[in-house]
Parts: structure tokens; sequence; C-alpha cells
């Protein structure tokens, strides 16, 4: 048991009484597996529903807002002309919830990820859009802040897991500088000790050995083992968002595994809001409270992860959802399909839905406006102009959990 | 919407050459100064073998124009002896660069030969090679050619000999990994099954892999050449021709150096070989962009 | 061109195995191996020319002068290399940095000796604005230092080696800076595309904590081990510099050797030079295991990704 003062103390800022991430006091633990198990009640009963027939989903009320993305437009200049990664983004994240963000490879994901902390790459343009973060005194346009606030802003409030972590950390320095750089670069004054105490936490959380993983340099640790490190140190500063970017693609299956149920014990365990990028379905389906499609660019549905998986609106999120092999076994896989065609080259724009050309479900319409995104039900909004003809999965096994 | 989906087919023989060579081309037009280096290289090479006809050398000294100032006569002036110096300029690197690409072709060709087959052979006798190699880097060329020419009457040829045994470590080294990667990747491995000769191995399925190593290697060898004979020219430990490091051999030992009026005699041939060497630089600079396509901007492939 | 030396083959042989105390009609190898065995005991046999005088003697008087204008020219074009690298790779926009990048990469074409001869035109001879005398009277700073002047003028003589060392200095540090301009300009530019520094961006650590720790660090890395590696160049480097102007060092005494056929002299500064290849190349090796801690258990089989 942890001296409780020196973490709170330390590690809470005026206004937010969040539980730290070290959890070892018994009542707070308790309250939130409480919470947690109403929820799953909750969504339980969703799903039921679902099986039922008729589509009943139960909208989240008393959401809070956190965050919210408009309109927001980054194209890279490149020597093709301008390509255009996030082309009109709308979205929004919430307090406490998870939000999956799905799509093919080179849709932009990682694109709005950086944005999101201005942190994009340096031929990146913002051509217009904003990105308004209820920090914890007033709103601010995360694309309007000077260095120093988004210096302030940065891991404290929103920390990022990067794509390719496996080289995220100075290779000439031990990670538990990694540690100390980070705390330091926002809390003045805090002894080493101190927030070494507090790394070994979250490592062991991460089941690290965290001496060890402390002591040793970059190239010393494993892939696995310096994923985990990374998310150990992106809960160092308990943001209030922690953006995950594909965390476990390159890794075998039994370290997704793993790293999968460490994030979600972490969850439960403690408020913030996380957004996962993953190509895998089933992953977003076991952590996701939210789902967002992500083509060309564009959001162009997002909803409920009950919802878009078991009556997907966009052909889109359909088409993905179809295409993944059902994982729980003893079923046939003749409903298997996959999207044709390639997506469009980001640098030409166009007057016409994107998907467009690749679509089942294309009216003529289609090919001359855009889609834009619209609600469809509490929650729940779609960019497509057909979207009561897309029917719905009727087998949700495709992206259920196999647990 | 454009249908840009390439036909990701594997080309093969005549195709697929043609298609490396229209990208090259590519490549080389979008970088200005490697283009700059391009035409100054071909500028030197038509000069060299036009001079003998078009710019012939004088034949004889005329001691009333010693040292004369740049004229309509004289593009550059005169020497010490009332000689043309452009002439001499335009004849002055002929043997030079021919003695360059000489060099860089057998050092080449060493490098090749050892590189491919040392780690085919493998064991003591690559490991051996290695060490060899090893110890090969460490030698000071520049000194080491000065030494021998203290024991030996170096001519040219010999030199450009000599230069290139002592450089064929570095692109041995080079080429030696190559191929131990591509033998790791299995298509070689296919290639040695089908009991194929070495002579194919080395020009069939290697060189042309290789061809990034090989060009770069081949600009600097012939750069390191340039300097070796200009050097060995100037310091006079190499038989009198007429070339650009001669010419600065002269006009140091006439003093011209220190000669208000012979400014001409020295500055011509030293910025005729800075061109040459600039021309050089500018074209590996070219193709180091063309063989690793992420130093270039261009992501458009 | 052996009368020009004023000896013939014979008659230098005949020298040369009296000086070495060689028996020349024995087999090569075993010459080779006396010969080898007196060497590193540190007796490299005695000059032809100057008989009596020992060729470590003489390596040892020019040594220092070759050391002190080549090591400095090493050191400042290095550190002003290093600056301007780093400058040009974080201010890739500002109008200088094609500047600076492309003058850096002319001047790294350009052959020492020529730079030498550049410089001895621009400053030595041409007159410029119509003054009478050029910029630098270049006949009077020939050689290490004034003929008859030595330690006992104290600091004047500190100022005469000076004066003369200085256009080799600048010679030595010009035909180097580009190429330091470039590989630091390389290095950092290739650190700052690092996951690990845009992950400290993201971290929100302060501008100079990351360019100091997380990009300083790495960028001289490659930097710090071609010092290395160029220390042992600082003997080779030097002579058709040294002959250029003049300057009596261990360049100028080879080829002065090579000139007289002083075998013994050329032996004994050649194996000098190379020494210092070999011992620079192992400092830096050990370097860098120092410096990059990943090279330290390299043989262990870990494969890292950075
Ligand atoms: N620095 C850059 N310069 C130019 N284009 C870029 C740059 N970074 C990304 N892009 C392009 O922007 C588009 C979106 O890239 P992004 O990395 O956001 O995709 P992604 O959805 O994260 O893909 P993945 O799932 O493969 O990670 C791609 O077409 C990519 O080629
Ligand atoms: S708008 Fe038309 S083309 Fe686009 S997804 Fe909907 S149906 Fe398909
Ligand atoms: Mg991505």
């Amino acid at each position: 048991m942890t001296d409780k003062n020196s973490n709170t103390n330390y590690y809470s800022r005026p206004g937010n009484n969040r539980d730290p991430i070290n959890n070892d006091r018994p009542d707070t633990a308790d309250e939130i597996k409480e919470q947690t198990e109403a929820q799953k009640v909750k969504s339980e009963s969703a799903v039921a529903d679902l099986d039922g027939g008729d589509l009943k989903i139960n909208p989240k009320t008393d959401r809070n807002k956190l965050m919210e993305v408009k309109n927001l437009h980054i194209a890279y200049n490149t020597d093709r002309g301008k390509l255009h990664a996030v082309n009109g983004v709308d979205f929004s994240i919430y307090n406490n919830e998870t939000t999956a963000v799905i799509g093919e490879s080179g849709c932009g994901k990682t694109t709005l990820c950086l944005a999101l902390l201005k942190l994009t790459e340096k031929n990146a343009r913002y051509l217009s859009g904003e990105i308004i973060y209820q920090g914890d005194e007033q709103e601010k346009n995360i694309l309007k802040l000077d260095e120093g606030e988004l210096r302030k802003l940065r891991w404290s409030d929103i920390s990022l897991v990067f794509q390719a972590s496996q080289s995220v950390f100075n290779p000439v320095i031990k990670i538990k500088e990694h540690f100390i750089d980070t705390v330091r670069a926002h809390q003045r004054g805090l002894s080493a000790k101190k927030i070494l105490k507090r790394a070994r936490n979250l490592l062991e959380q991460m089941q690290l050995d965290a001496d060890r993983v402390l002591s040793s340099y970059a190239h010393e640790l494993s892939g696995g083992m310096k994923q985990r490190t990374l998310i150990a140190l992106s809960f160092i500063l308990e943001p209030k968002i922690v953006i995950f970017d594909e965390p476990t693609t390159a890794l075998d299956v039994l370290t997704q595994r793993k790293i999968l149920d460490l994030l979600k014990t972490i969850k439960e365990k403690n408020d913030f809001s996380l957004i996962i990028i993953t190509h895998d379905l089933a992953i977003s389906a076991e952590l996701a409270d939210n789902v967002a499609t992500m083509y060309a660019g564009k959001i162009v549905e997002y909803g409920p992860v009950e919802s878009i998986y078991y009556q997907p609106r966009h052909p889109y999120s359909y088409g993905l959802i179809k295409a993944v092999p059902k994982i729980v076994a003893g079923e046939g896989e003749e409903g298997l399909t996959s999207i044709t065609g390639k997506p469009p080259d980001l640098i030409e724009i166009q007057e016409q839905c994107s998907f467009a050309p690749r679509c089942d479900f294309a009216s003529s319409k289609c090919y001359n406006t855009i889609p834009s995104l619209n609600n469809i039900a509490e929650g729940h909004q779609v960019a497509c102009f057909n979207y009561q003809e897309v029917p719905s999965i009727k087998d949700g096994s495709h992206v259920q959990n196999s647990d | 919407m454009t249908k840009t989906n390439q036909e990701s087919k594997i080309l093969t023989g005549k195709d697929y050459w043609l298609k490396k060579l229209k990208n090259a081309f590519r490549v080389i037009t979008s970088d200005k100064i490697g283009l700059i280096g391009f035409f100054l290289l071909l500028i030197i090479i038509v000069i060299s073998l036009l001079a003998p006809y078009v710019f012939p050398l004088d034949t004889r000294s005329d001691p009333t124009k010693i040292f004369q100032p740049p004229s309509e006569d004289h593009l550059l002036g005169t020497d010490h002896m009332g000689r043309d110096i452009w002439a001499q300029i335009a004849n002055g690197g002929r043997n030079l660069l021919l003695l360059a690409v000489i060099t860089a072709v057998i050092s080449i060709l060493i490098g090749i030969v050892l590189g491919t087959i040392s780690p085919l052979i493998g064991g003591k006798f690559d490991e051996v090679l290695l060490f060899l190699a090893d110890v090969w880097l460490t030698i000071p060329r520049f000194p080491l050619l000065v030494v021998l020419s203290g024991f030996f009457r170096l001519s040219s040829l010999v030199l450009a000999l000599i230069l290139a045994i002592l450089s064929w470590a570095g692109l041995y080294r080079n080429i030696r990994s190559e191929v131990l990667s591509l033998k790791e990747r299995d298509y070689l491995e296919a290639a040695e099954m089908l009991d194929l000769s070495m002579f194919h191995l080395i020009f069939k399925e290697i060189t042309p892999n290789m061809m990034s190593f090989i060009s770069l290697n081949f600009t600097l060898m012939m750069r390191h050449a340039i300097y070796a004979q200009v050097g060995l020219f100037f310091l006079g430990l190499l038989p009198m021709e007429v070339n650009w490091g001669v010419m600065l051999n002269i006009a140091w030992a006439q003093g011209a150096i220190y000669h208000p009026d012979a400014t001409m005699f020295i500055l011509a041939p030293a910025m005729a070989i800075s061109l040459l060497i600039l021309s050089l630089v500018w074209i590996n600079r070219a193709l180091e962009n063309l063989f690793n396509p992420a130093l270039r901007t261009d992501k458009s492939d | 061109m052996i009368a020009q030396y004023g000896m013939s083959m014979s008659e230098a042989r005949a020298r040369a195995s009296a000086l070495y105390a060689l028996d020349l009609d024995a087999p090569l190898i075993q010459q080779y191996f006396s010969y080898m065995s007196r060497m590193i005991r540190g007796d490299m046999g005695q000059s032809i020319r100057s008989p009596g005088v020992r060729v470590s003697w003489i390596i040892l008087a020019r040594l220092p002068w070759t050391l002190f204008t080549v090591g400095t020219g090493l050191i400042l074009s290095c550190l002003i290399g290093v600056f301007l690298g780093t400058i040009s790779a974080f201010r890739r926009d500002k109008w200088y940095e094609p500047i600076i990048t492309g003058t850096s990469s002319i001047i790294s074409a350009i052959p020492d000796f020529l730079i030498g001869i550049f410089l001895i035109i621009i400053f030595g001879i041409i007159t410029w604005f119509g003054r009478s005398e050029p910029l630098i009277p270049i006949h009077s700073m020939r050689g290490t230092s004034t003929p008859g002047m030595s330690w006992d003028d104290g600091i004047f003589y500190l100022w005469d080696i000076l004066v003369h060392g200085f256009l080799p200095i600048t010679t030595y540090a010009l035909a180097q800076i580009g190429m330091w301009v470039l590989l630091m300009k390389g290095s950092t530019t290739s650190t700052l595309n690092k996951d690990y520094v845009r992950l400290a961006e993201a971290r929100g650590l302060k501008n100079s904590k990351i360019m100091s720790r997380y990009v300083s660090r790495n960028a001289l890395l490659p930097i710090a081990t071609e010092f290395a590696m160029r220390m042992g160049f600082i003997l080779g480097g030097s002579l058709i510099i040294e002959q250029l102007f003049v300057y009596e060092g261990l360049g100028l005494e080879l080829l002065n050797a090579v000139h007289n056929r002083d075998y013994p002299v050329m032996q004994g500064i050649f194996l000098v030079i190379t020494s210092c290849i070999v011992f620079a190349n192992l400092f830096a090796e050990l370097l860098y295991g120092i410096l990059d801690p990943r090279t330290r258990i390299r043989r262990s089989g870990s494969n890292d990704q950075n």
C-alpha cells in the first residue's frame, strides 16, 4: 500500500477529482468496479434486444463532451500537390468513453490523431476547422494554441501511444530518464524518487519487471515490453484523453491479447477517454463504447459500438464488418465478402461520395453530390444517401469477442 | 476518379531495363544540380576529345610572349615559355579522365568479384578476406603512393593499377554484405541450385541488384584517382606530360604561384580540376537520389 | 632520374645497408623481420642524407608542427562545421540554409591543396582595391617560424608560430569544414525525424531539452566517431599542403626523403602515419562503444530497430 497523500497531492490538479491510476485504495476501486459492472449489464441488454430482432439502442445519457473536432481539413504538401489526408472530419470525444477509429490503411487515421495534439509532420497544413478541447478551465481551440500552451497540454491532458512505437525511446538514455523528463516537463521540482515510484507502479500494472525496465536502455527490451512501457508512460500524468494508434499491430497474438487485457483493467479502474485506432474489429468491439468509421479522410459513420456492429448504416462499415472472418468457431464462412477496388487518390478533390466507385448501394446522386454526416438516431451519424438500404448484420458473431 | 491501378506484374528483360532507364532519366533530370554536374562532365569530355584537333598545343616556345594576360589570341594568357594556356587546359584533362576511369573500373571489378565469391565460398576464405579488407582500409593511400614513388618509377598506368588494388576493400565490404542479405532472400539460393556459373551469378543476378553501390563507388573512385594523380604530378613524382597536375607543378616550380602576372597559369588548371571533381560529386549526388528514394522528397512512387 | 638525386642505385644500396645495419643479401623475409623487430623497439635506423641523425629524432622534431597545424585545422573545422550543420538542419526554411549547404558541398569537393592554392592567390598574390600590396605578406609567412626565433622570445615566438601556421591551418579547416557541415546536417535531420524526438515533443518536453538530450546527443554520435577516425589522417593529410606552404612538418620531411631516396626516413615516417590511423580506428571504436549503449551488447544478439 503506497502513501495515499503523496500520490494525490502531486498528481491531481485543482478542479480535477479523478482517481489516480494507482488504485490500491480499496474504496475507490470497488466503486469503479461496481460502476463498470452496471455498464456491462446495460450493454448486454442492448445486445439482447438486438438479438430479438428489433433495433433499440440505449443511448448513454449525461455524456460530457471533452473534445469536439469541427470540419477539420488537413492536407500534406507533396510533390504531386496537396494530399487531403483529413478531409472534413466532425466528431466528438466524451468523458470516460472509448472511441474506436476503424478504416483501411491510408485513410487518415494517424493524421487525425496527430492533429489532436497538433503534432502532424512539417508538411501538413491545417486548411480549416477547429479542435475544441474542454480543459479544466475553459474551452480552447488546440489549433490556435501557441507553442507554450501546446507544450503544457501535451501528455498532461492528451497522451499518444504512437503507431510504430518500437523506436520511441531515446536510444542513449535509460527508460527511467524518459519518465523523469516527462514528469519534470510538467511538474517542476519533483524528486526523481517520487517520479520513479509512480512509474514503477504503472509498469507493474503493465505486468513488467519495473526495476529492470527502468534501468534498461530501449534496445534491451523486447517489442512487447517497449509497447507496454510506452503505455505505462502514457498514463504517468493522468491525461484526460489517451490516444492509442494501433497499439498492437506488429505484435504476436499472445502479446496482443495480454496488452488488451491490461488496457481493459486500466480502463475499468480509471477515468479517462480512450481513442483507439485499430484494424482489428474484434478489439474495438471489446473495448469501445463508440466506433468511428473513416474513409478517404472523412468520418463516414459514428455511433455506439452495438449499432455499428449489428446495424451498420454506411455501406463501407457494412463492408468492413462483412470482411471479417467469424471469430467464433463452428459457423460457416459463407457470409464473408471483401470490398473490391481501392480507396481514391487523396490528391484529387472529388465532387461525389468518395466511396461511390466501390459501393453496392450507389445511386446516381452519389456520383454528383457529397453526402454529409447526418444524425439518424441518438448518437448515431452516417454520411450516406442510401443508408436505409444497408441491411443489418444478422449474425453478430463476426465481431463478437470469443469470451 | 482516375484509374491509377497499375498492373504490378513483374517486368522482365528489356522492359525491366527500359523502365529503370526511364526512371533514372526522370530522377536525374528532376535533380537540377545533378543535371549541371552531368553536363559539366559531358563538356569536359567533349573538349578533351576534340582538343587535339581544335586546340592543338603550342609546340614551340615564344620568349616574347611570356606570362601574357588573357587576350583574344590567348584566351587564358600564356605560360612561362609563352605557350597558350587554354590549349594546355583543353588537352590536359584527357589522360586524367582516362586513367581515373581505368582505376575505377579495375577496383570495382576486384570489389565485385571478391565481394561476390567471398560470401558464396564462405568459411575460412571469407573470414580471411574480410580481415584483409579491414586491414586494407587502414592503409593511408596517398602517403603510400608517395613512398612507393620513392622506391619505383611510377607511370600513370601503374599508378592507376596500384590505386585500384589499394581501393577494393570498401566496395568489397558493401557488396559482400549485400550478397549475404540477398542470399537470405531466397531467390539467390534458387539460382544457386540451378547450378549456374559463377559468371552468370555475378553479372546476371548480383550486379544488377547492386547498381547503386557500384555506380556510387565508380564516381567516388574516379575522384580518388584524380586526387592522387594530380597530387603526385603536382609533387613532381610522376613523369611529365601535358595535364592539369603537371601544369600546377610547373607553375609552382616556376614561381608562378608567387608571381602576380602568372596567376592565370596556376588558376586555370586549379579551376579545371575543381570543376571536374565537382561534376563528379554532383553526379554522385544525383545517383544517390536515384537509388535511395527515401532521400527523395517525391513520394509519388 | 637517379642522377638527379646525386646518387646511383648501387650507391644508395650500399649506404642503406650500412645505415640500416642490414644484410641486403639475406633473404628478403629475414631482412624484413630484423628491420621490423628493431622498428618495434623504436629504432628506425639513421638518415641517409644526414648520416648520424636518427630517424626517430627527425620524426620527433617534425611531428609537433604537423600535429599543431592539422590538429588545429581539424578541431576548428569540426566545431564550426557542427555549428553550421546544426543551424542548417534546424532552419531549413531560412534563406541562408541553401547558401550554407551549397557552399559546403562545393568546398568539400575541392581537393585540399587546391584550396591552399586558391588561398595563396586570393590573399597572397592578387592586390585588391588598388592597394599596392596583397592582403597577406605571403613570402614572410613560409616555414614554421621566422628563422632565428625560438622560445626565448616568449610571446613573440608564439605569435610568430601562429602567423606562420595561419595559412596551413586555414587550408586544413576549409578543406574539411564542408564535410562536417554536411555530416552534421544529415545526422541532425535524420535524428529530428526519429520517433523518439516526435514522442518527446508529444510528451510536452521543452524545446531546449529535446534539442540537448534527444537530438544533439544522438546526432553527435557519428560526428564523434568520424572525428576520431579523422585524427588518424592528421599526419597523412599534410603532404601536399606542407609542400605548398614550405611548412617544415612531417609531410614535407617525407617528400624530401622521397626526393633524396632517404629510405629509413621514408619508412619511419610512413610507419608513424600508418600507426596513427590504426590507433585512431581503435580509439573510434572504443569511443562509439562508450557513447552508444546499443553497441555495448551488440554481440549478445539483441536486435534493435532504432
Ligand atoms: N508526411 C506525409 N507527407 C505526405 N503524405 C503523407 C504524410 N503522412 C501521411 N501521408 C499520406 O496521408 C494519408 C493518410 O495517412 P495516415 O498515416 O493518416 O493513414 P492511416 O489511416 O493512419 O493509415 P495506416 O492504417 O496505414 O496507419 C496517406 O495517403 C498517406 O500516404
Ligand atoms: S452515398 Fe451512395 S455511394 Fe456513398 S456510401 Fe452511400 S450509397 Fe454508397
Ligand atoms: Mg496510421
